[in-house]
């Protein structure tokens, strides 16, 4: 890392402990802007309490997180979304179920959109054309992720791969600079997962969106990211090239032993 | 005398429907009961008591004056107590909007006394309404009503800040996730919701006449089972359960006795729960 305005997201020293429990213990991290990073690690190695001091679900007892170079320890998560563009998702789907497909990407459209107090009880045909832009996209991303034929339909009535599909595009609409992935491959069939894959590498690609994602799925991960991380008892063990990761036999004996 | 009935209940309808429509939207957006939305409405009919009797500024003037006091007061309630109230469990909002409402009421009663004040001003000329002789504030109670239920409509259904209402009131986590400034769209709710039970509070007081601190304490009642009724949520259906609440009570008072008046809007809560519990609206019916 060259400068710091290079790193998506930067964590300098950062622990949490709940009580007498280390669950992360002092990381130090710099993840590109614009690269995949895989993070992966047995159960309990302090993967979800990283994203969750990442994202001001839970304030780091020491340390700082940077997004760019704005410090964002101790924020809440809707700001950082908000001011940082740095979006996450969780295990389960996180969607509007009453909603269609369509209304839920609008809806996330239009979430950041609108500032000001006029703006926001906003009239006319200024309005109006937004919407129309905001649909334009919707479709777009629908088709993208390959929901089309679902654009009607509400998201409840959605299976949960096509959940996660429909949660994974509504986070494009804010126009992201960063996404962070909690296990977005669990619980989905082979074909969905193909496709989460397909469109996670287009958006980077082509949008430049840094990703970081945490999954078990070693095999499908450590293809698709440029780097990969391994945590093990809220440190790290090994970082680097995936396919030099994945053969460590320190991370090898962690997997097995955890 | 059945017409007399019939409009008296729909003007006093309307001001439940105005008040409760407030408490309605609050609920939806924070999931919790506000407990002191009466208060407000005490408060809005005292800060106009207020501005006429001790300012000497006319009953017009006195409206803007109102919903400014009352909108200050409640931004100070909002950002203390009603935007902590996100994502906790249900008795903490019963505790606290009960406290907050103790507290409106025993301040109100320490700053303007414990006995009725006299409230003096409005419209009180009488004119000719379908043959029928009503009194010019009663008219135009029932035509506010009337754009403040449009207006809220239209808000809710077209406006971005309507959309960011109705994602709140579905699903926080998501609108976390996706970045919606949760506690501002409940602030802005909550500030909403009661400064129109204040103007309901200055819009009636010209006709009851009396106020006092405790005024507000049936009122809070009386919109909880007009929400209940009205479908806890729908707009539409808060104004028509305001309306039928305040016929019924007009009909009640006059062919059954007055002090079964204030019972109404139990039985009919109680009757609701049994038999229709999603309200008058609703598809679903309980057999």
């Amino acid at each position: 890392m060259t400068a710091e305005t290079q790193a998506a997201l930067s964590l300098r020293g950062v622990r949490k402990s709940f009580g007498p429990v280390i669950a992360v213990a002092g990381i130090d991290l710099d993840i590109a802007a614009g690269k995949i990073c895989g993070l992966i690690g047995p159960n309990g190695s302090g993967k979800s309490t990283l994203f969750d001091c990442c994202t001001g679900l839970v304030r780091p007892t020491a340390g700082q997180v940077l997004a760019g170079t704005t410090d964002i320890t101790g924020w809440e998560m809707a700001r950082i979304a908000r001011e940082e563009r740095l979006l996450r998702s969780f295990q389960k789907a996180v969607v509007f179920r009453a909603l269609t497909a369509e209304e839920n990407l609008i809806l996330a459209g239009q979430m950041t959109a609108f500032r000001s107090l006029a703006a926001t009880f906003s009239l006319g045909p200024l309005a109006h054309r937004r919407v129309q832009a905001l649909r334009a996209r919707a479709g777009e991303l629908l088709e993208r992720v390959g929901l089309a034929h679902m654009r009607h339909s509400k998201a409840g009535e959605m299976s949960f791969g096509q959940q996660k599909l429909l949660q994974f595009a509504s986070m494009l609409m804010p126009e992201p600079r960063t996404i962070l992935l909690d296990e977005p491959f669990a619980g989905i069939n082979p074909v969905l997962i193909e496709r989460i894959v397909e469109n996670i590498r287009a958006v980077n690609r082509e949008q430049g969106v840094t990703f970081v994602i945490v999954e078990h799925n070693i095999d499908v991960l450590s293809d698709l990211s440029h780097r990969l991380v391994v945590l093990s008892r809220g440190s790290i063990l090994a970082d680097g090239n995936p396919e030099d990761v994945i053969r460590d036999p320190r991370v090898v004996e962690a997997y097995l032993a955890g | 005398m059945l017409q007399n009935l019939f409009t008296d209940g729909l003007v006093i309808g309307s001001v439940y429907a105005l008040v409760s429509v407030g408490m309605t939207v609050i609920l939806g957006v924070l999931g919790q009961i506000n407990f002191a939305h009466g208060e407000y409405y005490m408060a809005g009919a005292f800060a106009a008591w207020w501005a006429i009797d001790r300012l000497g500024l006319s009953y017009m003037a006195s409206i803007p004056l109102t919903i400014l006091i009352v909108g200050i007061l409640s931004l100070a309630i909002g950002y203390a107590v009603m935007q902590r109230l996100v994502d906790v469990s249900f008795d903490a909002g019963i505790i606290a909007t009960l406290g907050v409402s103790l507290l409106l009421q025993n301040t109100a009663t320490l700053i303007f006394g414990g006995t009725y004040q006299i409230f003096d001003g409005g419209w009180l000329e009488p004119m000719r309404v379908f043959g029928e002789d009503i009194a010019q504030q009663r008219v135009l109670i029932f035509l506010v009503t009337l754009v403040v239920f449009g207006a809220l409509e239209w808000l809710v259904r077209k406006s971005t800040f309507g959309k960011q209402m109705r994602a709140v009131s579905q699903n926080v986590e998501c609108c976390h996730v996706l970045g919606v400034d949760v506690r501002r769209v409940v602030l802005i709710t909550f500030i909403l919701g009661t400064t129109l039970a204040a103007l309901s509070g200055v819009m009636t007081a010209p006709i009851t006449i009396n106020i006092y601190g405790a005024m507000g304490e049936a009122i809070t009642l009386k919109s909880f089972a007009v929400i209940v009724m009205g479908g806890m949520g729908s707009i539409g259906g808060t104004l028509v359960a305001g309306w039928v609440l305040g016929i019924m009570e007009s009909l009640v008072a006059a062919y059954v006795g007055l002090q079964f008046r204030d019972a109404v809007a139990f039985a009919l809560l109680v009757m609701v729960l049994m038999w229709r519990p999603s309200g008058f609206f609703s598809t679903k019916a309980r057999y």
